[in-house]
């Protein structure tokens, strides 16, 4: 460009546009192509410029803010998990976790060696974690306050540099191993791993909360930098149905059984009958080499009980010993997901089904011989008698097998499986407990054999307890299966409890035949097989029952027993309905389970200030249940063989390798030797 | 003022400037003589005056600017001291709060601690296990006490309860005649306890007039 010089009118030199030069003019594709050039680079920076600022700006912006923005994350306290009563079953406390930042320890070998002391750590342990290449390293969670205070201290003397605390919770359970298989338990980061912690793990986790903060690269916040605080939100608290005095009462009564009835394990269910409530759900199983879950549990209660030799005599332990001997909560809820054969106790269901369905009434007399064939298999009664001639109350006080079955052979399977169903066996409970068993029950018709008829009496069936403790529930209730229920609702932010909903109760059998079939467990544990369960002045409604134990390869163990016993109390106006199953044991239904429904049903009693109904004449028209031996021999007076003799749990034997048969045996325990009386 | 000669090309050129000269403070041209006091009759033979006074309104206007730009700058001061005095207002206040808030999250820890230890004292394991190391058992029987029925009580009916020496079994005012709902007759109103020794005797004193 050349310049000419000029004065304008104010007197400034200016410079006086020419044309394009001469090298220009010579060649116009240079210049054209180097502006293209220029303009391809400045729309290539401005494209890229786009991209990083607007298209891909919150990715930057991500990467940039991870470089000096701190998020803290902060976990809502976790709910509480509280009896019916309010009394704290489970709760999360903040406690100190310890943590460095290795960039800024200056010693590691001396802040390990001050540290060792009070934290209980190897310094060895220590010092290499000081000495990490990172800027966070975890020293120790939620130590106790006592501890916590001691470094505390050492940190405010200046003697820990890089050292820093924060609050973390941990779960506590204030009684203990109390009801562990149902609270479940929880994990390291909070989050609940099995019962109801975990069922209900969103509703008592809440919402978490961050910290937002700019940091230096010192590690010190930036003054003036960007903080943003969410709190978190705590976790709602849930209220349970159990009653913690009767869940004490309940895993009392049933470790004392489990020792003195050399059981493996066992269960306590207590009900509040009108409500359906669970009181108390006890989950007790003694130490076994096979379950290694057991071994190193802590005893279930904190009170030792004297374990006795098979002939009755108390062992002599040490004590290390005798806290070993004792029974361990049991690794899972076992109410709810173990199945077992009920035995005699399911004759309530067929005895209810058949009086509903008119097939009996409670006049009907039934024939019962000694065996009876049933496709090719011999099924023997639990004791050797005459062929008897007895009202339905005697079948089932004195808990006949082949009674029950000859009524169960007028019912027909498909309508038995039909009560079966309707009275809440074969399917999970409305509780939806985590890996609740809906049992085994062969519904389908593809599924029977000619020995299915044994389900009658609680063979070829397996069931958990709840699903058995509902049934007697139905008849305790007039006929009403009224659901389960474990929760009973949870307590918002506000403190105000709100009620979990479930199903309607509904009818299953009438009222008439609820109160006659009342009127037969009467007779149980009046006169029959149940008396040890007899808590006078109350009147108490149940049954027993005895089934054999299958091993892993199907073959029956002999001389081992599921023992259970079912019922409830007061039998004129029920309140309390309980269960309680022993497994594994050498005892009858009559002798391991019965004392402990007792044991139960009176403290329940009790607590629920429940008193003793003022004696009354019997309601119920039909025939009462009699002493054995008082009635039913068919013909001939004969006398009767199974009388005070030890009765055998005899099994059947089959022709075609069909299902052997255990019999009811509790009755023939109380029979023969009185115990449990 | 009447604008001056434009120079010529030889002449340098003067900075120009939108403003008068009187207003930017620059002196007066060597030669310029002062101006006469307005009124004052000019004298024969004097050179032609080239100046004149400023006038007062002018002079007030440039006053008022420079008042305008003092009172502008100080504001701005003020303004900005006034904002670094609220941001330390707003940080003390901060430091405050953020104090109160660790002081209210110990407290609330605190509080939780102690929850735990009163749940961990109502615990029904422990109570047993005091008592239990208190010296108290689980008594030997289980007394019934039904309401009497019809009026005060008396002889043979209503509420009594005595204990029976060592045994520490004690008899119910429920009479055995009357049939059960079952049917069987009347049954003693004793239930055996699950475990413990008969200390009833032992006990009763201590209870005064209460069962």
């Amino acid at each position: 460009m050349k310049t000419v010089r000029g004065r304008a009118a104010g007197g400034r030199t200016v410079k006086a546009p020419q044309g394009p030069s001469r090298q220009t003019r010579r060649n116009p594709w240079r210049y054209a192509t180097s502006m293209v050039a220029m303009m391809a680079c400045l729309g290539g920076i401005c494209v890229r410029l786009f991209l990083v600022q607007v298209v891909h700006s919150a990715k930057y912006q991500q990467a940039a803010e991870s470089e000096y923005v701190q998020k803290i994350p902060y976990l809502g306290e976790r709910g509480e998990i509280l009896d019916s009563s309010g009394n704290v079953l489970a709760m999360s406390v903040p406690m100190t976790t310890f943590y460095a930042d290795p960039y800024q320890v200056t010693n590691p070998a001396s802040e390990a060696l001050a540290l060792s002391g009070p934290l209980g750590l190897p310094e060895a342990t220590l010092q290499s974690e000081l000495s990490e290449a990172s800027g966070f390293v975890y020293l120790a969670h939620t130590v106790p306050s006592s501890v916590a205070s001691k470094v505390e201290a050492l940190m405010k003397d200046g003697v820990l540099p890089g050292i820093y605390t924060m609050q973390q919770s941990k779960r506590f359970y204030p009684a203990g191993q109390l009801a562990k298989p149902i609270l479940g338990s929880v994990g390291a980061s909070g989050k609940g791993l099995s019962g109801l912690e975990y069922k209900y793990n969103t509703l008592l986790t809440g919402k978490p909360g961050k910290l937002v903060e700019e940091m230096a690269p010192s590690g010190g916040q930036i003054p003036g930098g960007i903080k943003q605080f969410q709190a978190p939100v705590a976790g709602d608290d849930l209220v349970l149905t159990i009653d913690e005095p009767l869940q004490y009462d309940a895993e009392e009564g049933l470790a004392r059984t489990l020792i003195a009835s050399h059981g493996q394990y066992g269960m306590a269910l207590l009900m509040d009958t009108k409500t359906g409530d669970l009181l108390a759900v006890a989950e007790e199983s003694m130490r076994s080499a096979s379950d290694p879950a057991t071994l190193n549990e802590k005893p279930a209660l904190p009170v030792w009980f004297v374990p006795y030799t098979s002939s009755g005599t108390p062992e002599k332990l040490s004590s290390a010993a005798l806290e070993r001997a004792q029974p361990v909560e049991s690794p899972t809820a076992t109410a709810f997901d173990n199945v077992y054969a009920p035995g005699s106790v399911e004759k309530l269901v067929t005895m209810s089904a058949a009086l509903q369905s008119g097939v009996i009434t409670p006049y009907t007399k039934v024939q019962i011989p000694n065996t009876v064939d049933v496709a090719g298999t011999t099924i023997n009664d639990a004791w050797v008698h005459p062929t008897l001639d007895w009202y339905p109350s005697n079948i089932i006080a004195h808990s006949s097998d082949i009674g029950t079955l000859e009524i169960a052979q007028k019912l027909g399977l498909p309508k038995l499986f039909s009560y079966i169903k309707s009275f809440g066996i074969g399917k999970v409970s409305d509780i939806g407990f985590p890996g609740e068993s809906p049992g085994l029950v062969p519904f389908s018709p593809s599924q029977w054999s000619g020995t299915t008829i044994t389900v009658s009496y609680g063979e070829g069936i397996d069931v958990t307890a709840i699903q058995m403790l509902d049934a007697y529930n139905t008849i305790a209730n007039g006929g009403v299966y009224v659901s389960p229920k474990l929760v009973r609702g949870y307590i918002g932010p506000h403190g105000r409890e709100h009620l979990l909903h479930y199903p309607a109760p509904r009818r299953v059998v009438s009222k008439k035949v609820a109160l006659e079939m009342t009127s037969m467990l009467e007779g149980v544990v009046t006169v029959g097989t149940g008396q040890a369960a007899s808590i006078e002045p109350y009147t108490v409604a149940g049954k027993t029952g005895t089934s054999l134990i299958r091993a892993s390869n199907g073959a029956h163990l002999a001389g081992y027993f599921t023992s259970s016993f079912a019922g409830f109390v007061p039998a004129e106006a029920p309140q309390i309905t309980a269960m309680v199953v022993v497994d594994g044991t050498i005892w009858y239904g009559a002798e391991a389970s019965a004392p402990v429904f007792a044991w139960l049903a009176r403290d329940a009693l009790h607590r629920l200030r429940i008193p003793p109904a003022k004696p009354q004449a019997p309601t119920f028209g039909g025939p009462l249940a009699t002493p054995y031996g008082a009635e039913g021999v068919a013909a001939g007076g004969l006398t009767l063989p199974g009388m005070g003799g030890t009765p055998d749990v005899q099994v059947g034997t089959s022709s075609g390798g069909g299902q052997a048969t255990p019999s009811s045996g509790g009755g023939q325990a109380t029979r023969s030797s009185g115990a449990g009386n | 003022m009447t604008p001056a000669e434009p120079s010529t090309a030889a002449e340098p050129i003067a900075p120009q400037s939108p403003l008068p000269p009187e207003l930017t403070g620059q002196m007066p041209f060597a030669g310029e003589v002062q101006a006469p006091l307005p009124g004052a009759p000019s004298l024969p033979g004097a050179p032609e005056r080239h100046l004149r006074l400023v006038p007062r309104r002018t002079r007030r206007r440039w006053f008022q600017g420079r008042f305008l730009l003092y009172a502008f700058v100080a504001g701005v001061a003020a303004v900005a001291f006034g904002l670094v005095a609220l941001h330390v207002m707003i940080a003390e206040v901060q430091f405050r709060l953020d104090g109160l808030q660790q002081k209210a999250a110990v407290y609330q820890g605190r509080y939780e601690k102690l929850r735990l230890q009163v749940a961990e004292d109502e615990a029904p394991a422990r109570i047993i296990r005091v008592a239990t190391e208190s010296g108290l058992q689980q008594p030997a029987s289980v007394t019934y006490l039904p309401a009497p029925r019809t009026g005060p009580a008396t002889s043979g009916q209503g509420a009594t309860s005595s204990g029976t020496g060592s045994s520490g079994t004690a008899s119910s005012a429920l009479p055995s005649s009357v049939p059960s709902r079952s049917g069987h007759s009347g049954a003693p109103a004793v239930v055996p306890a699950p475990a413990g020794e008969g200390d009833w005797p032992a006990v009763k004193p201590l209870l005064g007039t209460t069962p």
